[in-house]
């Protein structure tokens, strides 16, 4: 290990506390998607109750599915709100989305860990929240190729804050640099974990 | 070598041993059996090197009698001849082919099978078939698929081959052989109006031959071949009047008569009785490399007892229509594309497969909730899909995943779930005089009497199919198949609106060893001529229900070595 990848933080209190990896950062992301995925599925379910259904489908037609491309607009308009939410809420509030807490994961300030603040929250999301929300949510109006390339160019996009976050000595991926924030996880304290390397992180002590 | 027959000088006269005229299937197996001998060989042909519309337009001319093609459609007049369009289908003529039956008036060759043994294997090798399994029984167990499990021994499965679809055109086949060759040379644009005739008319002395640019010389020869075609044979016979005024061979009145055809149309459909009924066995597929299409036919003992022609029975399935669509569809088009594309058979811009492929993909996406970080599909379609049958939970699923599904169900289950099969008859016709080719006083641009065809077909003919088809009924319904409605009554004279030939013209100059029954004798030659041949499906005495190219192609290597002892 090597020092310049060994920061203090005087205002934790915890003990064994490092730097979350991309693997674990990784799986909190996953189980913060599918929540949001089944908050954006209740959304549809009201917007459908309330406005009526945003896909029709008639057997007896042909094209049996009809797209009501206002409503569905209207419904990527409310899981990109919800979303915001979802994210700048729970860093702020909780010091971790779900997902983030499943896995034992706190979000706080670069400079002293104290919680995030919602400007902080607010960029930290438009790096990492709003591009997922804005290729979702834009799927009625881009479509075949187009939508296939937004896909890519997300696909890419995330790639790129990985690849960022994984060679970061302090795991902070290209949202994390920018917003000021640094996402550490509680973890057994391994005395001879210095000696080994055993390439876990940067034990904060 | 190839000559240009409009260079030739005019009123000059082309000296030679061996005169062919027609470079198709007939002509160029002929020609190529002199490569590298001592014989002269001239072959003429009529068109160029590919397709022209004006000599092609040489072909046109009236339709009397049952419907059929515009008489320029079903050949094709330049280097290759029809084989430039041909399907491929093969299946030499059996024992019983050629066998007298007195339930098939006119029927019965003079020679039979045993005389074509030494030459099949030949034809074989000219046609690019690489097997030479002709038993249904040779291919069961090698093939993925099954016959269909009828129970008695009346409806067989018979096995044709299928040339692959480069290996068809004897231009591209041979072309460069005949180029090459010293001792043959090929006359392109060269049409032969007239074969002219020795004082005493027993024997042919050369042919007359115009080109469309005006040009006229002479060809003569100590044999000549006609291999035109089973139309226009017998055109070139009649034409040929300077001597004889009905035409040469025609003294019994039998040139052009005998037109036959393998006439075919939808004669009866099923009801399957498992909707999964596996029929791919009788759909075109490849076996161990061979393209193979089997049939169901009556079988000959049945045939014998029930006094019918030869009948045989092409199944092609009728599926769901939206599961056809989806198996077929472009969504699926594109991923094969792309598929070949990435294996290096692509034919196209594999950027373009990619895209579509991407845009296919995409399609799904409109139908998921938006925003939603994991596409998942809107309430409505999960509770319309949910309420839905299985089949309508298929075609519910958009775009491409409903295509990939139904794609995916033909492979799971070997086939898409059966509506019905169709059953069409392709069948033996009855020789009949009546059917015939004529001349009608219209000449075309070089002068030659166009021909005028009079197809016809005969109640037996009618009794042979509608009997088949109840024999093929009985037996599905015996196995447990299905029930089979027959489409087409006996009584009446109206044959069904799709009926329609095979582009198989056979008969006009019908081979027989008494010149009162057929224009040419076992050795092709025309009855009373001494050194006029005829190669081709016009000297066939009966059609049988097999396609004819290979019996062509046969008939041409055993003319070949028949004219090899006399032109040397």
């Amino acid at each position: 290990m090597s020092d310049d990848a060994r920061v203090t933080s005087p205002t934790s209190p915890d003990v064994g506390r490092f730097y979350a990896d991309v693997p674990n950062r990784l799986v909190g992301f996953l189980v913060d998607l599918l929540i949001l995925t089944i908050l954006a599925f209740v959304g549809a379910v009201i917007i459908s109750v309330l406005f009526g259904p945003v896909v029709r489908i008639d057997l007896s037609t042909d094209p049996r599915v009809e797209l009501n491309q206002g409503l569905a607009l209207m419904n990527g308009a409310l899981s990109t709100i919800i979303s915001a939410v979802y994210f700048i809420g729970t860093w702020r509030r909780l010091r971790g989305s779900p997902g983030h807490r499943l896995l034992r994961m706190r979000i706080g300030a670069e400079a002293d860990g104290l919680p995030i603040t919602y400007r902080q929250g607010v960029v930290r999301w438009l790096l990492i929240g709003l591009p997922l929300c804005l290729e979702a949510s834009l799927t009625p109006v881009i479509t075949g190729s187009a939508d296939g390339l937004l896909i890519l160019a997300l696909l890419v996009w995330y790639l790129v804050l990985l690849i960022s976050a994984a060679r970061n000595p302090a795991k902070q991926g290209l949202h994390d640099r920018l917003a000021h924030t640094v996402v550490t996880k509680v973890g057994r304290v391994v005395p001879w974990a210095e000696e080994a390397d055993l390439g876990q992180g940067s034990v904060v002590r | 070598m190839f000559a240009d027959a409009r260079s030739v000088p005019s009123e000059s006269t082309v000296d030679t041993d061996l005169c062919i005229i027609g470079a198709g299937a007939a002509g160029i197996t002929l020609a190529r059996e002199f490569i590298g001998s001592s014989v002269r060989v001239a072959l003429l042909e009529s068109g160029g090197e590919g397709f022209d519309s004006q000599t092609q337009s040489l072909y046109e001319g009236p339709v009397t009698g049952l419907p059929y093609f515009p008489l320029d459609t079903p050949r094709l007049r330049y280097f290759g001849g029809t084989t430039n369009h041909w399907a491929g289908v093969c299946r030499p003529f059996d024992n019983a082919d050629f066998e007298s039956r007195e339930w098939v008036p006119f029927s019965g060759w003079p020679i039979t099978v045993t005389d074509l043994d030494a030459y099949y294997p030949r034809a074989q090798e000219v046609v690019q078939l690489t097997s030479d399994q002709w038993d249904t029984a040779g291919w069961v167990g090698r093939d993925r698929y099954a016959p269909l499990p009828l129970l008695g021994d009346r409806v067989l499965t018979r096995v044709d081959q299928i040339v692959p679809p480069d290996k068809r055109r004897f231009s591209d086949l041979y072309g460069d052989e005949l180029k090459a060759a010293t001792n043959v040379t090929v006359y392109l644009e060269a049409n032969v109006t007239e074969v002219q005739i020795d004082e005493v008319g027993t024997a042919a002395t050369g042919v007359s031959v115009a080109t469309l640019t005006g040009n006229r010389f002479a060809v003569s020869a100590r044999v000549i071949v006609l291999a035109v075609g089973g139309i226009d044979n017998a055109r070139l016979l009649l034409a040929s009047n300077s001597w004889f005024p009905n035409g040469i061979g025609n003294q019994n009145d039998l040139v052009g008569r005998f037109f036959l055809e393998h006439p075919r149309f939808v004669a009866g459909v099923v009801a399957p009785t498992n909707p999964n009924l596996s029929i791919a066995f009788y759909q075109e597929h490849i076996v161990d490399g061979t393209i193979i299409q089997p049939r169901l036919a009556i079988s000959r003992e049945t045939q014998e007892a029930e006094g019918l022609a030869d009948v045989q029975i092409r199944i092609d399935p009728v599926h769901d229509a939206a599961l056809e669509r989806a198996a077929n569809s472009a969504d699926v088009e594109h991923l094969k594309a792309l598929r070949d594309a990435l294996q290096g058979k692509g034919a196209g811009d594999i950027g373009q497969d990619i895209s579509n492929v991407v845009s296919d993909l995409m399609t799904w996406h409109r139908f998921t909730v938006p925003g939603a970080p994991i596409p998942i599909p809107y309430p409505d379609v999960m509770g319309t899909v949910m309420r839905a049958t299985p089949r309508e939970k298929q075609s519910l699923i958009p775009g491409l995943l409903g295509d990939i599904a139904g794609f995916l169900y033909t492979r799971v289950e070997g086939n898409l779930p059966l509506d019905s099969l169709l059953l069409t008859a392709r069948f033996e016709p009855a020789p009949n005089p009546e059917s015939r080719v004529t001349l009608v006083r219209e000449l075309d641009e070089v002068g030659m009497p166009r021909a005028e065809l009079d197809w016809q077909l005969s109640a037996s003919d009618r009794h042979a199919v509608r009997r088949s088809m109840e024999i093929v009924g009985a037996e599905f319904g015996s196995a447990g198949l299905g029930r089979v409605r027959i489409l087409f009554e006996e009584e009446g004279s109206e044959w069904p609106a799709d009926l329609a030939g095979g582009f198989h013209h056979m008969g006009t100059t019908r081979m027989s060893d008494e010149p009162k029954q057929g224009v040419v004798d076992r050795d092709c030659r025309v009855h009373g001529m001494s050194n006029l041949y005829v190669a081709g499906s016009s000297v066939f005495t009966t059609g049988g229900s097999s396609n004819p190219t290979m019996l062509i192609v046969a008939l041409a290597l055993r003319l070949a070595d028949r004219l090899r002892e006399e032109v040397s």
